[in-house]
């Protein structure tokens, strides 16, 4: 099995393909990162002025919400917002936008989507591939079974989800030191825990968490991919179906909100980062919830994957 | 001496929804000999190759491959094939060093057979593809793209090697290459060599025996030389002759009434003949006191066999 893992990744890291994803990775990072740099909020001489009025406003909402029907995850981000500007009044910052924030901001807002996007084009290409290509043939007239060659493309996928976020967590890093400075590293990182308080963690199990959850969500996305890669042998299909799955899952989620089996659907668990920062978005949900649920449609369909493998005829291409 | 069989076919079938593709094929394959699966286009001579390395599921009957059943004891019946299915179909973002790499680490895992380096490199000049081992793929010619074909299929020292259609696309050149190189491995390497092919006098050169398969059904396996030289069966001939219209008489009186004078060459009859009959007509014509000048025996050969017995090929 580590033979076939280590064939798989010669497969991904020996083409062209991925280390382009790498270097336009790195691009959209740098991109982003000049933006932001070349938005900077001016200097407002003020600023002490202006945070203490927004934490006037904000405790009003924080006040009001529950009775006047605002959602809980909203008053989580307000409630943090709070804290971050408490702790800059107390510390005399008046910018608290240091490279540590810029990652953890990169991967929140954007990055995520970019990281399952990857993913999934190579995810829908691996299986597919072999079939277009007709290499399929080379790997099925091996003593292997069709079980361990499709669970080794699905392990190496894997590796590719944590080498991809690395690649991610590194460049945004090195890219945020470089434009915002290496402070920053004592802010408090704050989460909403699963009673819907606020806690505060150190930043290095803040970044463990938070990249640990999206590559959950990568993963997931790219089981789709993955599956749909095995049944149809179309790599185009999968890798439409896999990302439409992550951009149409969340507005599909809180139309149906209203039924109670809502929270069972795959779309309604995929964004399991945003619970640290601002609660579950659907009543019911909690992040051990999700987590299980996500295991178990991986596991469904990494199982009907290899049902559907194991029966196919290898015909005439 | 006995033949070790190598391969059994027993009663195989291949059936898709109510349509028979292949339909209970029963022959064994030897160690040493190159065998040959022929048929036109259709006849399932690829489908039956695709059930014997497990691509495609059995519908009835069994493949044993050094007695072991392809369906239940799928690893070990598999682990003495080598095989190249349709076009030798690499990974062409890989080199081809990689690739035989890549299939190395496919093979079984145990301690008497291990593919190190020093294989792929018997492997790599075996096959003539030395300086060109660490060039991408995509880079290959067709020719090249055989021999790696052929050099993985070899990597794991199988004792029978399966090649599907393997002269498709290749030059002259080429053919012969491969043609040198599998009697070399059929008849050195005491290795049993399948082939499959449409190309009749292609198999004709590269054969012992061979299979012929029309709608999916066996026709008969015969050894290559039985197809062609046969004492009963008549041959076609051609004698030349000065006096046509005498010697024609003759001939039609004395062996096959549908002689005819060709409309090609110059004072020639063709006439259909067994061995015996020709030395009839011959002194029937001297006693006549016609010159003959020449006699030819058409040498029938795989192709007009094949095509009396398959019924001119048409497809199912």
């Amino acid at each position: 099995m580590l033979n076939l893992i280590l064939n798989e990744n010669m497969k991904i890291y020996r083409r062209i393909r991925t280390w382009i994803l790498v270097i336009l990775l790195f691009l959209i990072i740098l991109g982003a990162a000049i933006l932001v740099y070349t938005h900077l909020p001016q200097k407002d001489p003020n600023w002490r002025v202006t945070l203490q009025q927004s934490i006037v406003q904000n405790n009003k909402i924080i006040q009001q919400g529950s009775k006047s029907g605002v959602p809980a995850n909203m008053i989580s981000q307000l409630k943090i917002q709070n804290a971050q500007n408490q702790y800059q009044l107390s510390h005399n910052m008046a910018n608290p936008l240091t490279g540590w924030q810029f990652s953890s901001e990169f991967i929140m807002t954007g990055g995520n989507f970019l990281l399952i996007v990857f993913v999934a084009i190579v995810a829908g290409d691996i299986v597919a591939s072999e079939f277009s290509q007709g290499t399929i043939k080379l790997l099925l007239t091996r003593p292997r079974t069709r079980y361990e060659i499709l669970l080794s493309k699905f392990l190496a996928l894997v590796i590719f989800s944590f080498f991809l976020t690395l690649c991610s967590v590194t460049l945004s890093i090195l890219i945020g030191f470089i434009f915002f400075g290496t402070n920053g590293y004592s802010i408090p990182t704050l989460i909403v825990t699963s009673g819907g308080n606020i806690a505060s963690v150190s930043l290095i199990s803040f970044f463990l968490m938070i990249y640990g959850l999206n590559t959950i969500t990568v993963i997931a996305i790219a089981s789709i991919a993955f599956m749909i890669s095995t049944i149809f042998r179309s790599s185009a299909v999968a890798i439409a179906i896999s990302l439409i799955t992550l951009f149409v899952g969340s507005t599909i989620s809180s139309l149906l909100q209203s039924y109670s089996w809502d929270k069972y659907l795959i779309f309604s668990n995929l964004g399991i980062a945003g619970y640290l920062t601002s609660g579950p978005t659907l009543p019911g949900l909690t992040l051990t919830f999700s987590l299980i649920v996500l295991f178990v449609y991986v596991v469904v369909m990494i199982a009907l994957s290899l049902w559907i493998f194991k029966r196919r005829d290898v015909a005439l291409t | 001496m006995e033949l070790q069989t190598v391969i059994s076919l027993r009663d195989l079938t291949k059936k898709i929804g109510k349509k028979t593709i292949v339909d209970h094929l029963s022959f064994d394959i030897h160690q040493g000999e190159v065998f040959g699966f022929l048929g036109p286009n259709g006849a399932g001579k690829t489908t039956t190759i695709r059930m014997m390395v497990g691509l495609i599921s059995i519908s009835e009957g069994q493949v044993l491959i050094h007695g072991k059943n392809i369906r239940t004891d799928f690893k070990n019946a598999i682990a003495n094939v080598g095989c190249i299915v349709e076009n030798p179909e690499m990974y062409k973002y890989l080199t081809g060093y990689q690739n035989l790499k890549h299939m190395a680490r496919m093979a079984k895992v145990d301690a008497g057979n291990q593919i190190d380096e020093k294989r792929i490199s018997e492997v790599v000049d075996l096959v003539g593809l030395g300086k060109r081992i660490h060039d991408k793929v995509s880079k290959y010619s067709l020719g090249m793209r055989q021999r790696l074909g052929v050099a993985q299929a070899l990597l794991h020292r199988p004792s029978i090697l399966i090649l599907d259609e393997p002269t498709n696309g290749l030059d002259p050149a080429g053919i012969r290459e491969l043609r040198d190189q599998l009697r070399y491995l059929a008849k050195e390497e005491k290795m049993a060599v399948i082939v499959s092919s449409h190309l009749l006098s292609e198999m004709e050169l590269m054969c012992d025996r061979v299979a012929i398969i029309a709608q999916g059904k066996l026709v008969q396996v015969q050894t290559v030389g039985q197809m062609i030289d046969s004492e009963q069966e008549q041959q076609s001939m051609s004698i030349e002759v000065n006096d046509v219209g005498e010697a024609l008489t003759i001939i039609q009186r004395t062996c096959d009434a549908n002689a005819s004078q060709s409309a090609e060459v110059k004072n020639t009859i063709q006439f259909a003949a067994t061995k015996e009959q020709v030395a009839t007509v011959i002194e029937a014509l001297v006693k006549q006191e016609i010159r003959v000048y020449r006699v030819n025996a058409q040498r029938k050969t795989l192709e007009d066999r094949f095509l009396e017995i398959t019924g001119g090929g048409e497809i199912a």
